[in-house]
């Protein structure tokens, strides 16, 4: 039986004993009594009203106050006939692989639909742009989720989610404006700065591209909304929607191949992305796929498939859909001792078509199955037209990335990286890649 | 009726087992059925059923067989030098010792073979099991407690 007040505490050298406040030198340990230590702290304490009194504020104020390490900044611009905010983010390291942004009017309480037109950095900032179906700006009310922000030394900093970004002087909707509490611009210093202006170019009168420094930036002039390859996007709804976008660069992947063109696209001189889906969604519904999910992707979309079960030699596993690692269910001695005597890995797969103009490295980043079992259920059901109308030119490209997962112990399913399997193994044992071969003429 | 008469009537005696025969029956039932899951596991072990969760089978699997071996070892040990002769248990206690030391070991020998076509597996299944063997465990070390801690000195 350990008492605590006769907590010991051994030393290989000289040791000091404590004891109601004597302090004495005895052979190596520490004697601490410890109810002394908490009766002079209770005394010390409770006797004075005045402490417990300022105790109590401390609590209070440091329950209310909010303390962020950094504050975003937000800014109106416009880009060709639409306007954007573009989100600045004032630190060294961030990662944007959740994000998610929701937008309201500030004077209507209104949600406000846009895109997030590009990601990316500049200098030692963050940026994010994001495009309104808007004709005019206004007090907008973001709020941004899903920031990882670090400093310099990897320490995690608290940022402020909410975000007011004022409209330019001059530029605000023709709606009477009524003053909102907090609608001034949060700048860096926190007061009511006016908003910085938006960046003019020379020779142009709308911005030109701003010039990131990670790969993950969407050219603007290649924007959903400014590409030249496609038919100007129509003021409708269908023209702005707010669809979820896919980590680009894409993070690790297992392995990866490139989809044939043919196999896409066949007989259609003039095909378009959703020509491409309507193939892959075709391959996926042959394949049993039944579940699949759109993003958005610079330029093009990504479509995922379910977290499936496969077995070791990528052939889909016998309970496909489940999580658990198959038993033996037709019983032979071979099987059975087979599995009392092996480990029993689950391997499941996770196929996702990135269809792109944009060159693209794999991030340095990896996903957890429980991230990429969600893709399936966190993206769109269907293409939107304003991607699907899109011209599948020369310089698209469709690749398939696959995910795959192993689990042993029963534990959670760990990344595999790099898959034992090259990609069209895993295309030709799911069966998609005869599912994309088109039919004998 | 007679058969009855003469079990009333038979001599207290019989209704007895000597001591250090009823210990070294139950550890020998003991030794043969950990001797046996022990070496499954370790040829488990040994060839990867238990890749990646080792540790954790092991931290399962080592309550199960060991306290009570130890207890018995423990007992045997303490009593080695002494002079048990004479020193006898109630039989019923031997017998139910010796039916829950045989049940729970046949439990826990089924409950590793039947892995392999069970629901569940692995960690997810042993942590399960728990939920049977540990009821019959607390009984069986109950009742090897009881043997190995009663006597009776003859006259």
């Amino acid at each position: 039986m350990i008492s605590i007040s006769t907590l010991v505490a051994t030393t290989k050298s000289q040791a000091v004993s404590l004891r109601r406040g004597a302090i004495a030198h005895s052979s190596c340990k520490i004697d601490i009594d410890l109810y002394a230590a908490i009766g002079n702290c209770y005394t010390a304490v409770v006797s004075r009203p005045l402490a417990l009194v300022s105790l109590g504020l401390l609590v209070c104020a440091s329950a209310f106050a909010q303390i962020f390490d950094v504050e975003l900044r937000g800014t109106w611009f416009k880009r060709g006939d639409d306007w954007c905010v573009r989100i600045e983010v004032p630190a060294p390291r961030v990662s944007m692989d959740r994000l998610r942004i929701e937008a309201r009017d500030v004077n209507t309480s209104e949600p406000l639909r846009f895109h997030i037109d590009a990601r990316g950095s500049r200098r030692r900032a963050a940026i994010i742009e994001l495009r309104f179906a808007i004709e005019n700006p206004r007090d907008v009310s973001l709020y941004i989720r899903g920031l990882d922000i670090r400093d310099s030394s990897g320490r995690e900093l608290v940022y402020n989610p909410q975000l007011i970004v004022p409209p330019p002087p001059g530029e605000a909707a023709e709606y009477p404006r009524a003053p909102a509490p907090g609608s001034a611009f949060r700048g860096p210093a926190g007061g009511a700065a006016p908003p910085e202006p938006p960046p003019t170019f020379s020779g142009q009168g709308a911005p030109p591209p701003v010039p990131f420094n990670a790969p993950t930036i969407t050219n603007p002039s290649r924007s959903l909304a400014a590409s030249d390859t496609t038919p100007p996007p129509k003021k409708d709804g269908n023209a702005q929607i707010d669809i979820p976008q896919f980590p680009f660069p894409p993070p690790r992947y297992s392995t990866a191949e490139k989809v044939p063109r043919n196999l896409l696209v066949t007989g259609n001189s003039n095909p378009r992305l959703k020509d491409v889906e309507a193939s892959l969604t075709k391959a996926f519904e042959r394949c049993g796929y039944g579940d699949k999910s759109f993003y958005a992707v610079p330029d093009g979309f990504a479509m995922a498939s379910r977290l499936e079960q496969i077995n070791a030699d990528g052939t889909p596993g016998a309970e496909r859909w489940s999580l658990d690692v198959t038993p033996v269910r037709r019983f032979s001695v071979r099987d059975y001792l087979k599995a009392l005597f092996e480990a029993r890995p689950g391997h499941y797969r996770v196929v996702v078509f990135v269809v792109t103009n944009h060159p693209f490295k794999q991030k340095d980043a990896t996903v957890k199955s429980k991230e990429a079992s969600a893709w399936v259920r966190e993206g769109m059901n269907t293409l939107p037209r304003e991607i699907g109308d899109r011209e599948f030119s020369n310089d698209y490209v469709c690749t398939a990335l696959i995910y795959e997962f192993k689990s042993v112990g029963g534990g959670e399913a760990t990344f595999v990286e790099p898959s034992e399997l090259t990609a069209r193994d895993h295309l030709e044992r799911s069966g998609l890649l005869a599912a994309l071969q088109p039919p004998p003429m | 009726m007679i058969r009855r008469r003469k079990r009333a009537n038979r001599p207290n005696d019989e209704d007895r087992i000597d001591l250090d025969r009823a210990r070294n029956r139950l550890v020998l039932v003991w030794g043969i059925g950990a001797f046996a899951v022990v070496i499954l596991v370790i040829i488990q072990s040994i060839i990867g059923r238990f890749e990646g969760f080792v540790q954790e089978f092991w931290g399962w699997f080592t309550p199960t067989i060991f306290p009570t071996l130890g207890l018995m070892f423990g007992v045997l040990g303490s009593t080695a030098f002494e002079d048990d002769e004479g020193r006898t248990v109630k039989k019923f206690f031997f017998i139910a010792a010796m039916v829950m030391s045989i049940g729970y070991l046949v439990v826990l020998l089924i409950t590793l073979l039947l892995e392999p076509l069970a629901g569940t597996h692995d960690m997810k299944y042993f942590n399960l099991a728990n939920y049977w063997l540990a009821p019959v465990q607390a009984l069986v070390v109950a009742a090897v407690g009881a043997l190995f801690n009663s006597r009776k000195k003859t006259s």
